[in-house]
């Protein structure tokens, strides 16, 4: 299965849009920072987030971007201040 | 794939948007919080609360809820509604009430349990492995249901008795014991299988089949007996070679076990080291003979799941079990 890996910039006026923005991307991946997204998605479930986001942006008010990191640009990235970001499909231990 | 393990027996699971979340049940600390698209099953150890619109969530995508004791029996759980897939059911049933077909099927479990084991000794040298070869050639030839679950308990008993002599020092045992496992070693063996039966459980219940069924497990209720079947060709080369590595390697010691129940359990804090162990095998990759390509042994098994159905359809004339070499 082909593995995506995306980051998530967006921004807009309106403060119901901005929770409901954060909260839908929540379910898909990991918050960097108060308007940024860092996900790890199979080509499904960028689809159904895809779908997603274009019911929910306003294209006249807000502006967001998906931009994919070929996976070179993934191991080269360099971070402070986190580990980078986990393979969904990992299992967890709590 | 994506398992999520509750070991803290004090957590509380919750939906919290588009992720499961898990805290510590007295307070705010957050233990855990994923998108709950990754998650395909929840398994739990001890008593976590799950809130309703959690459960609720996971009975509409089908992701499995897993309850299991300490000791590692299973006794609650929310697998999937049954797959759309209602021909393989029928043909399922209508094979288990043909005597023939009944023992065929039963017998190709009992040879991919007899073929899997005999490498798995073989392979690591085990004194006494030949002793399965001529189980093999029982098998093949037993007249009935009685005879074929003779061979098997046998070649079962000549089994353990060569794999215990794999064992490290210390672990070392006589015989399998079960309900209670009287030693730390039957004791991983008995976690490992009902793991097994687990995934093995929702296989079938993906294939479209009734894991209550089965051909070689008699049906009683409340016993997944098709999961025991599946389960067979697998319990030596996912389960035993789990408890085999683990032990061998020194991952796992006495001293990671506690006697204070009566008989030997796996202590709480050590139980991270047998499911990563235990996760490894399963996200490990191998070549199926059948469809001659490269795949996880989760994905094995459900692979070996659809060529069951594919047999019970009549679109393959007999099961054949996954044997490695």
């Amino acid at each position: 299965m082909k593995e995506l890996y995306l980051v998530i910039a967006y921004d807009t006026p309106s403060d119901s849009r901005r929770v409901k923005l954060a909260k839908l991307l929540k379910g898909f991946g990991e918050r960097r920072q108060y308007s940024l997204f860092e996900a790890r998605l199979t080509r499904e479930q960028w689809a159904h987030l895809k779908g997603k986001l274009e019911a929910l942006v306003d294209k006249n008010e807000d502006i967001l971007a998906v931009y994919f990191l070929p996976p070179e640009a993934v191991e080269r990235t360099w971070r402070i201040g986190h580990k980078g970001l986990r393979r969904l499909e990992d299992p967890e231990f709590v | 794939m994506g398992v999520v393990y509750v070991l803290e027996s004090e957590a509380y699971l919750s939906k919290e948007g588009g992720t499961l979340k898990v805290t510590r049940r007295a307070g705010r600390e957050v233990l855990l919080q994923k998108p709950l698209i990754a998650v395909e099953e929840i398994v739990i150890l001890g008593n976590a609360v799950v809130t309703p619109a959690l459960l609720k969530h996971c009975a509409q995508e089908g992701i499995g809820i897993h309850y299991l004791s300490l000791t590692g029996t299973y006794y609650a759980g929310l697998t999937r509604t049954p797959a759309k897939n209602a021909p393989a059911r029928v043909a399922q049933f209508k094979a288990y009430l043909e005597p023939k077909r009944k023992l065929a099927l039963a017998r190709r479990f009992v040879l991919g349990k007899l073929r899997n084991g005999l490498v798995l000794l073989r392979r690591n040298g085990a004194p006494g492995w030949e002793a399965l070869r001529g189980a093999l050639a029982e098998a093949e030839g037993a007249q009935d249901e009685d005879a074929l679950r003779g061979v098997e308990g046998l070649a079962a008993d000549a089994y353990f008795l060569a794999f215990a002599s794999l064992l490290p020092e210390g672990f070392q045992f006589t015989e399998r014991s079960r309900r209670p496992p009287r030693d730390p070693a039957n004791s991983l063996l008995s976690l490992a299988y009902t793991l097994l039966a687990k995934e093995c459980e929702a296989a079938l219940h993906i294939a479209g089949l009734d894991p209550y069924v089965g051909f070689l497990h008699e049906i009683r209720y409340g016993r997944a007996s098709l999961a025991l079947d599946l389960m067979e060709e697998f319990r030596s080369i996912l389960a035993d070679s789990v408890v085999l590595t683990l032990l061998n390697n020194r991952r796992l010691t006495l001293e990671d076990f506690d006697d204070t129940e009566g008989y030997p359990r796996l202590r709480k804090e050590a139980w991270p080291k047998f499911l990563r162990a235990w996760e490894e095998r399963l996200a490990e990759r191998v070549r199926h003979p059948l469809l001659g390509k490269s795949l996880s042994y989760r994905k094995i098994l459900l692979a070996q799941s659809r060529i069951l159905v594919k047999h019970l359809l009549g679109e393959l004339p007999q099961y054949e079990p996954f044997t490695v070499r």
